[in-house]
């Protein structure tokens, strides 16, 4: 009862008709900003950071949060309509959005996609209110090797994403994972293959998803001619309001993503992307249907898509109540309070409570808003792509190039898009899976980093693996995870050679 | 095995093999654990014995793809892509002289004509308004030095 006056507090600071406009916008830019390949929530906030100069600390909060939370309804818009995930948590939603666009289904993929995000969101910001400083406390306890076993159940994953060949999807995973390895190792201070300076840092992991989706696929389409036929632009409100139907189908995947999308956006460092990739891989395991998954299946679509919204609120809770940033928006934000003179840690809630509980008051209200926003442009998206449909090619191709060098104002990031470009058309041609090779740039630096840590905490020794109790549950449930994969694969197989005893 | 699965593999088992005897110049093991070069000496040789795999097993499925007529109309199905990418690579190198939107306009233009069907008078008006909205985003809106 307490959180619940502290947030009616909170939107009594919220509501006025300034706050009001400035989440508003900030949800509208956010969606925009998170729709550009190449910009992503951090971009996305450290854009808008000048912006609260001359704001109220609720004020600026709500700016900041609000743009956070739109590029994550952004993010969905090109992954679904072009195939270029605006940031790393929209590959997913392009593995199943995308070929329902391919179907002529592409506005109700946005359609269905934003009630999910919305309900994810929603679910998150609830967690956020009522169970922020309890599941806080529990994060305290996990360590480095925790920590690694969380990247490998990831990892573990890939088994789920392999598509039809097995091999193929451990060529790409090990590719994966060796391209991850360029730049300084946080363990040791060295640099690792580094042959320009560019690379000290490492290869920037945005500029290989917008080239390997974006630009491969544009190379792919070039070679097969695929045109798109959308027909003339016109407005009908069956196109993207998913029905009754299309809701049902869509209601369970979306809960368990809310669920998932929490828990794993509180844990530090695991943020949203892992959370879909995980929540793909659970969707796809626990379906009835997992042969149609990359062809546009709705579950597929919905649960990721929640669970992307849900790690935002996820990730603030050990940002507000610890002072951990959990993700890469997260740190710019804790960058934001530190600006606005408050110090984030466990004293927050109680130094700073009125603000805190506006900024979550304007998140609730921004997470309405992005719906109804969200909802009612899906029109403008379908029709913009509409007219642009005879220029597709090019306008992706500009995108990519653009968002490419936005990265770093240099043409480097643009080579890199290139030849990841070329590496995603040569996937695409040949069937390698690019789920994988993405799972593992994304995972691998931070597990090769929690591991050599728990090791080392382990004076040498594996066994700090087995010997606490928190790292060995998810051992157990890393072995479950792995062997279900084995058998499930093993039994499809003696159904199929039954069913065509020929093969 | 298809001539662009081929390339795909070699390419990438030259990089592995690069990675493999590079890592040899960072430590393997430290006192307590492990050092920079375990993971990558480790997942260059994983990814070079995977890759032989995978052209062991295709070399057992060859099929007439790979007989000289099919290779030729496969590279003449590809060359679009090939272009495509080779206009990119050159462009890219061009934009080290200043700007990024002139050399990507021409490989527009060129990609209409040649690959899309447009007339000269549309590819250069469609990729002008294209290039103009995204100057608008980029540099106008959000204040990202692209010219």
């Amino acid at each position: 009862m307490e959180a619940l006056s502290n947030l009616m507090i909170g939107f009594g600071e919220v509501l006025t008709p300034f706050n009001i406009a400035i989440i508003f916008a900030a949800g509208l830019i956010g969606t925009v900003v998170g729709a550009l390949p190449g910009l992503g929530p951090s971009a996305g906030i450290a854009l808008m950071l000048p912006l609260t100069f001359g704001m109220s600390e609720a004020s600026g909060l709500c700016l900041l949060t609000g743009v956070y939370m739109g590029t994550m309804y952004g993010g969905r818009i090109t992954a679904i309509l072009i195939n270029a995930p605006g940031d790393a948590p929209a590959i997913i939603t392009a593995l199943e959005g995308y070929p329902m666009m391919q179907k002529g289904r592409g506005a109700m993929a946005l359609g269905i996609s934003a009630v999910a995000s919305f309900v994810g969101g929603l679910f998150g910001l609830a967690v956020l209110i009522f169970l922020a400083p309890v599941i806080a406390s529990y994060a305290i306890y996990l360590g480095a090797p925790e920590y690694f076993l969380l990247m490998a159940v990831g990892l573990a994953t890939v088994m789920l994403l392999a598509g039809d060949s097995m091999l193929k999807a451990f060529f790409v995973t090990c590719l994966g994972v060796l391209v991850s390895t360029f730049g300084s190792d946080y363990v040791s201070g060295q640099i690792r293959f580094a042959y320009v300076p560019e690379l000290i840092e490492g290869i920037d992991f945005v500029a290989i998803i917008i080239g390997l989706y974006g630009l491969g696929e544009v190379l792919y389409n070039l070679e097969k001619k695929v045109k798109l036929e959308l027909g003339k632009p016109r407005f009908s409100i069956r196109e993207f309001v998913p029905g009754r139907s299309e809701l049902g189908e869509a209601a369970a995947p979306t809960m368990r993503g809310s669920v998932l999308g929490t828990l794993i956006g509180i844990v530090p460092g695991a943020g949203a992307t892992v959370a879909t990739f995980l929540d793909y891989a659970l969707e796809k395991r626990i379906s009835k249907r997992p042969e149609n998954f990359g062809k546009g299946e709705i579950s597929g679509l919905a649960g990721p898509e929640a669970t992307n919204n849900a790690a935002v609120p996820g990730s603030l809770i050990p940002l507000i109540t610890l002072g951990i940033p959990g993700s890469g928006g997260t740190a710019i934000m804790l960058g934001a309070l530190i600006m606005f003179g408050m110090r984030p840690g466990p004293l927050l809630m109680t130094t700073s409570g009125d603000i805190v509980w506006a900024m979550i008051a304007g998140l609730v209200l921004a997470n309405f808003f992005l719906l109804l926003s969200n909802i009612l442009l899906i029109p403008v998206f379908i029709n913009l792509l509409r007219t642009i449909q005879n220029n597709l090619a090019n306008v992706v191709i500009a995108l990519c190039v653009v968002g490419a060098f936005s990265l770093s104002y240099s043409p480097f990031n643009i080579w890199i898009m290139l030849i990841f470009g070329v590496l995603g058309y040569l996937f695409k041609k040949n069937d390698y899976p690019t789920g994988p090779f993405i799972l593992a740039v994304v995972l691998a630096p931070l597990a090769e980093n929690y591991f050599r840590q728990a090791v080392m905490l382990g004076q040498g020794s594996a066994a700090i693996f087995v010997e606490r109790p928190i790292s060995l549950t998810i051992l157990i449930l890393m072995v479950l995870i792995v062997a279900g994969s084995v058998f499930g694969r093993l039994r499809a197989r003696k159904l199929r050679e039954m069913r065509n005893p020929e093969e | 095995m298809r001539a662009s699965e081929l390339v795909l593999l070699v390419t990438i088992a030259g990089f592995s093999a690069v990675l493999c005897v590079q890592s040899l110049e960072f430590r393997y093991t430290s006192a307590q654990g492990f050092g920079p070069g375990f993971v990558p000496m480790n997942f260059a040789i994983a990814t070079l014995v995977l890759g032989l795999l995978i052209m062991l097993k295709s070399r057992k499925a060859t099929s007439d793809a790979t007989a000289p007529s099919a290779i030729g109309e496969r590279f003449r199905a590809a060359l679009p892509a090939v272009a495509a990418a080779a206009l990119l690579f050159a462009a890219t190198y061009v934009m080290h002289l200043g700007s990024v939107l002139l050399p990507l306009f021409a490989v527009m233009v060129v990609i209409s004509l040649t690959m899309l069907g447009h007339s000269l008078i549309r590819a250069l008006l469609l990729n002008a308004i294209t290039l103009a909205a995204v100057f608008a985003i980029f540099n106008l809106w959000l204040n990202i030095p692209v010219t």
